[in-house]
């Protein structure tokens, strides 16, 4: 598994190898014509090419009493080819049924606009009973996916190809839907991360604090339900947030945390996401540096927004 | 079949056609009417050939029905208040706010084993698969409307259908077709389904020895997945009182006593000719 460490992708799809022993309550349904020959069998169901078709399959076994889980990896676009299905069969019934969409959009970056979709939290999130969960690494996705399996309604995971290496101790299982994990504690500003930013939001804490910024750095891996409390209770002490996602800057993480602090207390917020584009092709590399989706670029927004800082 | 069930199921069927117009009446839209093209379908599934149990809506061994046809929905809660799963005077409030039954089928209204409104092929194929893999001996219905093998990924389901091929699942697809006509719109549908791996029938969707015979001739559990094309004339049935109407005007009272009574009076001529 060389240059893999730490990805959300293994984390998942070990999770589903571990929920599946533990009863047959649960089914997997992979997506796709053939299984990869070069991973463990995860001994799902295989639905075939269509993500629609999937979702409704999904939406009858958990009608029939199963929780299901899609595993659909090499489908970046899952959330906007299904959305009508996802809202129809799963999310109005709120049903047990949970979408791992393994690539996030730059993992696949060569494919550009068409083949990478970077509005898929922001489609997800606005529709009721779905929960949506970003994880940023191998072991959070690890003990995130295996919390699902206890879920009351639907859920969209989204995973990521690139390897993060290990934010986590392995075996550590302190994350639930709604949760959201305090990485750094500083009293200078807020940095709210999701996914792969995560990593990049942490080595901007250490740029900041040698420039004497001590930043809070969370990682608000549950996009909903939001963690509000751990937010407001930041901001209360530092009076500014940056917030950074591998997203469009609409709607996604960003809408997440600027409502929230709209509906109980207003600090200056900066965004470090894609903007309002769709993405050109390029490697993961590239992307990341040609989008600005680098811990530099958070350094660079939380100076803006400390010096206009909530006192 | 013989005569006496079956005059008994076209009297069900006569008084499910009649609350589906009295539905159309008070909700004052006569938008409601295609669920009557659908009515002898049902009556014949829920009344002879289901296993269902009104008084345990969560037995683990009934049939279920999925009903995908958008417009149908009027007929089956008829159906199911009249087998008892809920009080009738809901059918009254239908789409109103505040009342139980949703313009599509919702889930937590008794009898309804599926969300409506959506593809319910694939929807079908998962209980199909769920019940077979529990050990279970329920069979899926899905019912289909005239223009859903034309859009929306059904050919993607029936496909997956085909491959999974669960031995449980049934496919009933409404056509305006009229029995002994040409066959226009079903030959290459059959031929179409066949080629996925399909054993499709057609029967005239308003008579119920036709509906009978092309139920009986499938055997569960079944190698491959099974499709009757239902005939059931389309628009041509909606009653005269209602057809007069333009589209945008609701249906009066008045309107509604004439539509009852025309069902009457060729429900009373069936009956003299059989």
């Amino acid at each position: 598994m060389n240059g893999s460490e730490g990805r959300s992708y293994d984390g998942a799809r070990d999770a589903l190898c571990y929920i599946k022993g533990q009863g047959d309550d649960m089914v997997i349904l992979e997506l796709g014509l053939t299984r990869s020959a070069d991973e463990p069998e995860l001994g799902g169901i295989l639905a075939g090419p269509s993500e629609r078709n999937a979702v409704l399959m999904a939406s009858g076994l958990s009608l029939g009493g199963r929780m299901a889980f899609i595993w659909a990896p090499g489908s970046p676009l899952f959330a906007g080819r299904s959305y009508e299905q996802i809202r129809t069969a799963v999310a109005i019934p709120n049903l047990k049924v949970v979408i791992l969409s393994s690539h996030d959009w730059t993992a696949l970056g060569h494919d550009g606009a068409v083949g990478l979709m970077c509005e898929d939290i922001a489609l997800m999130r606005v529709m009721p009973n779905m929960a949506v969960l970003v994880p940023s690494d191998r072991n959070s996705a690890f003990a995130l996916t295996r919390s699902l399996a206890g879920n009351d309604g639907p859920a969209y995971v989204r995973l990521s190809m690139a390897a993060t290496g290990d934010i986590y101790e392995y075996g550590d299982s302190d994350f639930a839907v709604g949760g959201a994990r305090l990485l750094t504690e500083g009293d200078g500003v807020t940095i709210v991360s999701c996914g792969v930013m995560v990593k990049e939001a942490l080595e901007a804490a250490k740029v900041l604090s040698q420039q004497g910024i001590n930043a809070d750095v969370i990682d608000c891996y549950s996009i909903k339900p939001f963690p509000e409390r751990m937010l407001v209770a930041s901001v209360r002490r530092t009076g500014c947030c940056v917030v950074a996602e591998k997203h469009a800057s609409a709607a996604g993480l960003y809408g997440a945390v600027t409502e929230c602090l709209a509906r109980n207390y207003m600090v200056p917020v900066r965004s470090v996401a894609i903007g309002d584009n769709f993405a050109t092709s390029g490697t993961h590399e590239e992307i990341q540096e040609y989008y600005g989706l680098t811990h530099r670029e958070i350094v660079h927004n939380v100076v803006q927004v400390w010096a206009m800082r909530r006192r | 079949m013989d005569d006496a069930r079956r005059s008994e199921l076209e009297g069900i069927a006569l008084d499910i056609r009649k609350d589906v117009v009295r539905m159309a009446g008070v909700s004052k839209s006569s938008g409601l009417l295609p669920a009557l093209t659908v009515v002898e379908l049902l009556v014949y599934l829920y009344w002879e050939f289901m296993r269902i149990f009104p008084g345990q809506r969560n037995n683990p061994e009934r049939d279920r029905l999925v009903l995908s046809s958008v417009s149908a929905a009027p007929a089956l809660y008829a159906c199911l208040s009249s087998l008892g799963f809920f009080d009738r005077d809901e059918l009254w409030s239908y789409r109103r706010l505040g009342g139980m039954l949703q313009g599509y089928p919702d889930i937590r209204t008794p009898g309804i084993d599926a969300p409506g409104g959506t593809n319910g092929l694939g929807i079908a194929l998962g209980l199909a698969l769920q019940i077979r893999m529990a050990g279970l001996g329920g069979r899926v219905f899905c019912v289909m409307g005239e223009g859903e093998p034309c859009g929306d990924g059904l050919w993607e389901s029936i496909d997956a259908a085909a491959v999974h091929a669960p031995g449980n699942i049934f496919m009933i697809m409404e056509s305006a077709g009229e029995p002994g006509g040409e066959m226009e719109a079903e030959a290459p549908l059959l031929k179409r389904l066949a080629s996925f791996g399909w054993k499709a029938d057609v029967a005239d969707g308003r008579d119920f020895a036709s509906i009978e015979r092309a139920f009986r001739s499938i055997k569960t559990p079944m190698r491959e997945p099974a499709a009757i094309i239902a005939l059931t004339g389309g628009s041509r049935r909606h009653p005269d009182a209602f057809e007069s109407k333009a589209q945008d005007r609701p249906p009066s009272l008045d309107d509604v006593e004439r539509a009852l009574s025309e069902l009457d009076t060729k429900a009373g001529k069936r009956g003299g000719a059989a």
